[in-house]
């Protein structure tokens, strides 16, 4: 076919006639957005945000529809185009309710991911809790304990009982941390060989420090104290923060790489020019040092001292003269930290004097609690007229104006006004005033503002000095808090990262959808659960010392208990919602174009699936994906217009309309419209990581993408590039992923006593079974000693399972095989054929198959009808299919069928000159052979290429003979797209014939002792003498053992699985499960007691012996097919010896019967 | 003698079944000899209900607006009489209503029975196929279509010939001839005139096309809203198979060819083809992206032709008569006739049909009479809520499809609507943009979201909180909606809101910066008040619904603007025109 040369973005490239230009754009690596597309469905162009531009076309092209044609030149990022997606991303979210994060994160200045972590908490994933914490504030257990918590303010919890104790949880998780031997030391960037300076050791230099040497670059901080910590060390006194926890947290910056060069002032002890001259870039953090007076009368009085002057004595321990009355002017936190300081300094009567009432003051209400509790007086409503001295110079008393509110100032808070000619005097000793800090910067030679603070651009944190920066305290007229310092650190290191390597950015606020309509009512039916109670020391026990008022802080259980309150306000999808991403891509500003927005009821009760109409943007992928790729129709368009929305059936819930539970909706959803209900205890947004693996649980070998989160594991999807599924996947697949570390997962050996068991430790348990198995061999005989293995197992373990078996002289097997009868026939037990040869054959016979059991294979038939294949179905009468496009359907109870449909061949004169023929024939002498034997008979020998399907467990040993014998007779074998694709039961059910265990469940006869890999069957317990499992829950079978050693599942294994078409496919470790030994291990360790010594570090090793010791993986290579289509062997017509035909084996695998159980209905998509 | 009564739907909304009811008892009455028959809708609908006496040599009087009570008159002096009524009959005036028109799809409107196919029969009805099926190739068809030069009559104005041809060229044996009978446009109803008038002449056209292209089977999707027209297409359909015209072997040519009827549920976008097509498919009704297009890939991906109902009734007129005589009528790029269904603030509303190229103003005064209550002509809607609006100063345009486009609006399915004076054009826009916003099938997002945001924008501007910029950000979504949308509705949706601030920008901008509707139509932005010339009557006091007006009688009163609604009906029942609206 002759390629079209057209021409994108200036690129010349080619593509085949009847592609359209995302095809080809994406084939070349040209990025086109789109929300709407799926190759696997027919072209819809809905969403229109694939929109370019084509010359010679006056309109815009939709990318995903457009034909390509010769000569074409595409242009895909022109202003026209931008503008027209900015604008259609507008209008969608101008009708998205939802919260892309939550009121928490929004609130929080360094936009902390405070849902995630505490959600992590909530799932006891502490150490990933604090890494999400450390992503964005360096100083948790500091922030932990002085952070005035904006987060609170806005949690949405509070509108039911109390807010979630945010700051306090990450207390939790920075102790716990600081407390673990091996501390948390995020990783260091490799070197960049660029410098920075930071001067200032506050929070905000500290912080950068730290992500700078995340970004690599080497930095310098100057500190002018002798120790680094700014206000966090000078300014908060040491029962709100102990001082070593500070050090800790600075120790971890040091241990970065971060220099603290401390005692050194620059512009006394070093000239500004020198550092600007030595580093790449200098970031300015010297906060606000200097404390503001009130400008009245004898504020020069001695007695009078800053406040944040007075809390730095006190730190320092340097003297102050501190009489027995002592009064603080402000109501922020420093003033009630002086207040409190002076009570704890021994000071009697301790005034605060604040213009305003309590409810006015800035700073926390528990501060002003608990000094109030300390017994501070508050002098609301009073300003300070005149500080009257004594003759000495120093503090005699204060004449206080009175006040009263007024209106509302700017601030929305309600002015002070003197009440005219009222006044009140106290006698007093000291007076500290704590109103407010400003900036001394006069060494820097930079712009200032007007207050006199370090003036900088908002946008570039760069000052008028290039290459200078500036963050923090030192850049504001009005102090702030430390998590704006360290907020700013992140933005700032983020821009000096691109300065450094030659690149402008800016900093600018991403746009989030949020909520404004959720009030008290919107939870009116939860129920009150307050916070658990933070023991705290009495004011009696605090108030004459310096002791942490909060000693210990939540005890796991505690913190647990709290995470749990959290409501889960922010989307879960955010970090994979495609609209979102495109929103920040493209600049958008959908207040625009704020109206109406639609609210949907809808219910919300399927088991797996969560569904958020109100977040839909009516892609249409849901619908199409279960219409057109699975045949289901579960879903539909409902309404036409702005009123659209997508419901399931008939408008029933999801549950009940057809549904089955495939989630192929879900993965394909662009937002967060429909979800996946994880089995986290607390589902959490979090930014998983992918890793490509095989699914394990039937013999097609999806290719699954398991996200998952440090050790938790999250969701699967199907790979869209998977070999053999191409982004199909059934439920099995995409919810059974984590069975194994659900709850209850068995952590520590057991043994039993008695009638229960007790813990044991690995050597005791893998002794005692190695010590057991041997005896009871010496007792009968090694016949009489087995190992089964379930066929979810990887090659690689089972390889090793077989080498544990092979030392104890062990018999191997796994109940859930099936003696080969096409082996008999066609001297193969393997499918000759592979799946996705049905896609281009001629005429599919499917005998004895059932599409529950592999959904995917279903959907390749259904797929090759619509290709143009014939479809013709012979089953046992108790495996009713519903399949459509099927030319010829025939139900049967035994062989009879079969046979006449190979009598009705061998009529036709085939198969003469094979082996056997004589008296295969003779043995179908007097059957009678019905029309519709006839007709399907025809249909095969007509049809130039044909293949037979059928599940091996599904039907008998001798149907499968049969089946072997129609497909020799009929000349259909051997060649491409012509043959016999026999669908064994579990994804390494191939795997282990290939490795030679292929004995089945008759093994388990006369047995005395046996070991089992994650199988599930009946057993004479009275005749086994002894019995181990090892599997990851206690199952009906593990109970009865007598030792049961912890199982693993395939998301925590690295190894191999064969897939019935003999394809090598990968599998790949997502999580580590917090189990000692894996499967493998636990057989090496006992062949190791049997003095056979593996000598195994990986399964790498296990795979690399393998492929020398086992022929058919001599040359395997990943994704490849063992040995292409195969030919018969030795070929021969075998008769069948009984007449059963349907004979369904039940499956003994323990995770697969947990996964049938937990889905409601199986994927059956036979539409 | 004979008595026919329209009963088009126009006729019988207006009572035209007991008229024919009351005639026929008073015929059996007086045991007169006279049989009443039915007829389609003759076009002057503001005339009915309409009676046609046809005396013994065919000579007709037209009776209008005949409520029963004047049947009797009708029955006793002129049916049993003999001597015409004259001062029921039509005047000279309305007479001409018709005499300017040229008729080729509305030929048998009015005139014939539709219940009866010999009627049609009778003026030719049949020839037209029969010559086709006996002497004309499929390809001489096309040939003769591509002389008449006859574009499609249901809103593109695409060449009939070209389509017939693109789906006679497609490869495949199964082709299906679809007629879209979904009129959906507000103000536009021609297509069912025909259909209840003249269904025969739609059966003809279509069993020609279905010959020309090759079709198997012949589908018409008419609304379910148009019982009237679907029963009477049965009728017609059951009586052509009768007669051999449609089915197995018609005309005894060996060709097959049957037509059904599928009813549309309704939705306005499945006038587009491939909503149509999707939603014979039994699929909801959303358009599909094209290419492919339907004569490729159509009705199950069958190459399928899809032409409106008055296209077809073109059709055997053209076959029968000839491509030239049709390109007789009408401009070069705009041969032929077409109906165009008046209605809005004009004297005389019906349908008209008109050689292509005649002035607006023409139409609308010539034949429309001008504006009713002769107030001052200020726009006219073109095209529905897909076409735009033409201003008063653009009245001399020709009405063919190359002028009408230039003006921002499209001839469309025909639709005109008249705006007077009193019309606000911003709450016109509204008007129709709401039509759209509502039968958008939700599938595009510009579509979806953007036509009810421009409607929001709209709809605040008329509530007097239009702010500044409103007027900009309608232009930019409309253009951006018109070049986003997948299909004619969404493309062509924003046209009235274009054409208004293009041509009316200034009723925009009076709107939103000085809070004034230049027409005194919206009511957040108009108030009533009472000035001296108020006699004190108490008229408007007594009327006001919400007891908003006090004064004592003989003195003048006094509107309270806080209690009042702005529902005018003061000023309607004042006497002395001391009402005003400011």
């Amino acid at each position: 076919m002759d390629k079209i040369r057209l021409n994108i973005n200036g690129k010349e490239v080619t593509g085949v006639p009847g592609q359209t230009i995302l095809e080809v754009a994406r084939e070349n690596d040209i990025f086109i957005p789109t929300l709407c597309y799926d190759e696997r469905t027919r072209i819809y162009g809905s969403c229109g945000i694939c929109m370019c531009e084509v010359e010679g076309n006056p309109k815009l092209c939709k990318a995903c529809a457009t034909v390509i044609a010769p000569g074409m030149v595409v242009r895909t990022n022109t202003e026209r185009v931008i503008e027209s997606r900015k604008t259609n991303l507008e209008l969608l979210l101008s009708n998205h309710t939802g919260d892309c994060r939550p009121p928490c994160v929004l609130a929080c200045p360094a936009h902390t991911d405070c849902q995630g972590y505490v959600g992590l908490i909530a799932n006891g994933e502490y150490e990933e809790a604090l890494e999400l914490v450390k992503d964005k504030i360096p100083l948790p257990a500091s922030l932990g304990r002085v952070c005035p918590h904006p987060c609170e303010e806005e949690c949405r919890r509070g509108l039911i009982d109390e807010p979630v104790s945010i700051q306090w949880l990450k207390r939790f998780v920075a102790d716990q941390d600081l407390d673990d031997i091996e501390r948390f030391i995020p990783e260091v960037g490799e070197d960049t060989g660029k410098s920075v300076a930071i001067i200032g050791g506050g929070p905000m230099g500290l912080s950068a420090a730290y992500f700078l040497r995340q970004m690599g670059h080497a930095v310098t901080v100057f500190e002018s104290m002798p120790k680094a910590g700014g206000m966090l060390r000078y300014g908060i006194p040491e029962y709100r923060l102990p001082k070593e926890v500070l050090d800790d947290e600075i120790a971890t910056i040091e241990m970065m790489g971060a220099e603290i060069i401390t005692n050194t002032k620059v512009g006394v002890d070093i000239p500004f020019e020198t550092i600007h001259d030595e580093y790449d870039a200098v970031l300015l953090g010297i906060g606000a040092w200097i404390s503001t007076g009130t400008g009245c009368p004898g504020e020069d009085a001695d007695g009078v001292i800053g406040g944040i002057d007075f809390l730095r004595k006190v730190v320092r321990n340097e003297p102050i003269e501190l009489g027995k009355k002592v009064a603080i002017v402000g109501g922020g936190n420093t003033a009630m930290d002086a207040c409190r300081t002076a009570v704890r300094l021994g000071a009697d009567e301790v005034y605060n004097i604040y213009r305003r009432t309590k409810d006015e003051m800035p700073a926390d209400m528990v501060e002003i609690e608990e000094a109030e509790e300390e017994g501070v007086i508050f002098k609301n409503l009073t300003n300070p007229l005149e500080i009257v001295k004594d003759e000495n110079g120093h503090v005699k008393e204060v004449v206080l104006q009175c006040m009263e509110l007024g209106e509302p100032d700017e601030s929305g808070r309600r002015r002070p006004v003197p009440i005219e000619g009222k006044t009140e005097t106290i006698a007093l000793d000291n007076v500290i005033l704590a109103i407010g800090q400003a900036v001394d910067a006069s060494i820097f030679d930079c712009d200032k503002t007007r207050k006199g603070a370090i003036s900088y651009d908002k946008e570039t944190f760069m000052t008028s000095v290039p290459g200078v920066f500036a963050g923090g305290d030192c850049g504001n007229d009005k102090i702030s808090i430390a998590v704006e310092a360290i907020a700013d650190a992140k933005k700032a290191t983020d821009i000096i990262d691109a300065y450094l390597a030659g690149e402008t950015v800016k900093y600018e606020q991403p746009y989030f959808v949020t909520r404004d309509d959720i009030t008290e009512k919107t939870f009116e039916d939860r129920e009150k659960m307050c916070r658990p109670e933070m023991p705290q020391l009495s004011p009696e026990q605090r108030k004459g010392n310096f002791s942490e008022v909060i000693p210990d802080g939540y005890t796991p259980e505690e913190a647990e208990q709290e995470a749990n309150r959290c409501l889960e306000c922010g989307c879960h999808d955010y970090f994979e919602c495609k609209l979102i991403d495109l929103a920040h891509q493209y600049d958008v500003e959908p207040s625009r174009f704020a109206g109406d927005k639609n609210t949907i009821e809808y219910d919300d009760e399927h088991p797996f699936i969560v569904r958020d109409p109100n977040k839909c943007i009516l892609c249409g992928l849901c619908v199409r994906v279960c219409d057109e790729v699975m045949g289901i129709g579960a879903l539909g368009l409902v309404h036409r217009g702005f009123d659209t929305v997508v419901k399931p059936n008939l408008e029933k819930p999801l549950a009940e309309s057809g549904c089955v539970s495939c989630g192929q909706c879900v993965s394909v959803c662009p937002t967060g419209a429909l979800q996946e209900r994880t089995t986290m205890a607390k589902e959490v947004p979090l930014d998983t990581v992918e890793t490509d693996t095989t699914c394990s649980y039937c013999s097609v070998g999806c290719s699954l993408k398991l996200e998952s989160y440090g050790d938790i594991l999250v969701k699967a999807n199907p790979d869209k590039e998977g070999i053999v599924n191409a982004g199909l996947a059934c439920g099995k697949g995409k919810w059974g992923f984590d069975c194994a570390v659900l709850e209850d997962k068995l952590e520590e050996p057991l043994i039993k006593e008695g009638d229960s068991f007790r813990e044991a430790d690995y050597h005791e348990a893998l002794t005692l079974i190695a010590k057991k198995m041997q005896s009871t061999a010496a007792k009968y005989s090694f016949d009489q000693i087995g190992v089964s293995i379930s066929d979810r197992y990887t090659n690689e373990e089972a390889y090793a399972i077989k080498s544990m078996a092979e030392a104890m002289g062990a018999k191997i097997f796994s109940a859930n095989n099936r003696a080969s009868g096409i082996k008999d026939v066609i001297g193969l037990d393997a499918s000759p054929n592979t799946i996705d040869e049905l896609l281009s054959t001629n005429f599919i016979l499917a005998i004895g198959y059932n599409a529950i059991d592999n959904p995917v294979i279903q959907i390749k038939m259904k797929q090759a009808t619509e290709n143009g294949a014939k479809l013709a179905l012979v089953n046992p009468g108790e495996f009713p299919q519903h399949m459509n496009n099927v030319s010829k359907e025939v139900y049967a109870d035994d062989l009879g069928f079969l046979k006449e449909i190979a009598k009705a061949i061998v009529d036709a004169g085939k198969g003469t000159d094979l082996e056997g023929f004589d008296a295969f024939a003779a043995s179908l002498e007097g059957v009678a052979v019905s029309d519709d034997a006839k007709e399907i008979a025809d249909m095969y020998l007509g049809a130039k290429k044909a293949m037979i399907v059928f599940n091996q467990n599904l039907v008998s040993v001798d149907a499968a003979r049969l089946i072997a014998d129609i497909a020799l007779l009929s000349g259909h074998i051997g060649t491409p797209r012509d043959g016999i694709l026999q669908v064994k039961a579990k994804n390494n059910s191939q795997g282990l014939v290939d490795l030679g265990i292929t004995e089945g469940a008759e093994e388990l006869e006369g047995l005395k002792a046996l070991f089992v890999f994650g199988e599930e069957f009946d057993v004479d317990r009275d005749a086994l003498e002894f019995l181990a499992v090892c599997d990851t829950h206690m199952t009906a079978l593990a109970a009865k053992a007598d030792v049961v050693i912890p199982g693993t599942g395939f998301a925590s294994t690295d190894g191999t699985y064969t897939n019935t078409e003999r394809r090598l496919q990968p599998v790949f470790a997502a999580i580590d499960e917090e189990v000692l030994l894996s499967n493998w291990e636990v057989a090496a360790d006992i062949a190791g007691i049997f003095e056979v010594e593996c000598g195994w570090e990986s399964t790498d090793d296990i795979s690399e012996e393998m492929d020398d010791l086992v022929p058919t993986y001599k040359y395997a290579e990943l994704d490849e097919v063992l040995g292409g289509v195969l030919a018969p062997v030795d070929a021969k017509l075998v008769v069948p010896e009984g007449n059963v035909f349907g004979d369904k084996l039940p499956c003994t695998d323990s995770l697969m019967n947990a996964i049938a159980e937990r889905i409601p209905v199986m994927a059956d998509p036979t539409a | 003698m004979r008595v026919v009564v329209g009963q088009g739907s126009c006729g019988v909304a207006t009572g035209a079944r007991k008229t024919a009811a009351e005639l026929e008892k008073q015929i059996a009455d007086k045991g007169l000899d006279i049989p009443v028959s039915v007829t389609g809708c003759v076009g002057t609908c503001y005339l009915e209900p309409i009676v046609d006496v046809y005396d013994d040599n065919d000579e007709l009087t037209r009776y209008v607006k005949v409520q029963p009570d004047k049947v009797e008159r009708i029955v006793e002096e002129h049916l049993a009489g003999g001597k015409p009524v004259e001062e029921d009959a039509i005047s000279e005036e309305d007479k001409q209503f018709i005499a300017k028109q040229q008729r080729v799809v509305l030929r048998n409107c009015g005139v014939i029975n539709p219940e009866n196919i010999d009627d049609y029969i009778a003026v030719d009805g049949y020839k037209a196929i029969e010559k086709v099926l006996k002497e004309m190739k499929p390809e001489d068809v096309i040939e003769e279509i591509k002389v008449s030069g006859l574009r499609g009559r249901g809103g593109a104005g695409f060449p009939t010939w070209f389509k017939w041809n693109a789906a006679k060229a497609s490869p495949g044996n199964e082709k299906y001839i679809v007629c879209n009978a979904d009129e959906g446009d507000p103000g536009a109803f021609m297509d069912r005139s025909v259909l209840e008038g003249d269904p025969h002449s739609l059966l003809e056209g279509m069993i020609i096309g279905g010959y020309a292209m090759g079709a198997c089977e012949g589908i018409i999707y008419c609304r379910a809203e148009y019982p009237l027209a679907i029963k009477r297409l049965e009728i017609a359909m059951e009586q052509a198979r009768e007669k051999g015209f449609l089915g197995k072997n018609i005309f005894g040519s060996g060709w097959d060819f049957d037509i059904r009827i599928k009813a549309g549920a309704g939705a306005f976008v499945c006038g587009e083809e491939t909503a149509l097509i999707a939603s014979l498919e039994g699929e909801r009704g959303m358009p599909r992206l094209k290419p492919p297009f339907p004569a490729a890939k159509g009705y199950w991906q069958k190459p399928t032709n899809i032409n409106n109902v008055e296209t077809f009734a073109n059709v055997p007129w053209i076959v029968y008569n000839g491509g030239a005589a049709f390109a007789n009528f009408g401009t070069e790029k705009s041969p032929g006739t077409k109906v165009f269904a008046l209605a809005g603030k004009i004297k005389k509303g019906g349908l008209v049909e008109v050689p292509m190229g005649m002035t607006i103003k023409e139409v609308i005064f010539g034949i429309g009479g001008g504006i009713k209550n002769d107030k001052e002509f200020k726009a006219v809607q073109m095209g529905g809520p897909s076409g735009g609006c033409v201003p008063a100063s653009l009245v001399d345009t020709p009405v063919t499809y190359e002028d009408i486009t230039k003006t921002g609006a499209i001839v469309g399915s025909g639709g005109m609507i008249v705006m007077d004076e009193d019309t606000c054009m911003v709450d016109m826009a509204r008007y129709f943009l709401n039509f759209t916003r509502d039968e958008s099938c939700g599938k595009c997002n510009y579509c979806r979201i953007g036509t009810k945001r421009m409607l929001e924008i709209l709809e605040r501007i008329t509530e007097g909180k239009g702010q500044d910029g409103d007027i900009e950000l309608l232009e930019e979504l409309a253009n951006k909606i018109k070049d986003g949308s997948m299909c004619g509705l969404g493309q062509t949706a924003p046209n009235p809101v274009l054409t208004t601030i293009r041509y009316f920008r200034n009723e925009y901008e009076d709107h939103i910066y000085n809070h004034k509707c230049t027409a005194k139509s919206c009511k957040a932005l108009i108030t009533y008040n009472i000035t001296d010339a108020c006699k004190g009557c108490t008229l408007c006091a007594r009327n006001c619904p919400v007891d908003a007006i006090s004064g004592k009688v003989k003195e003048v009163h006094v509107i309270d603007h806080d209690k009042c609604i702005k529902c005018g009906k003061c000023m309607d029942h004042c006497k002395f025109g001391a009402i005003v609206k400011e």
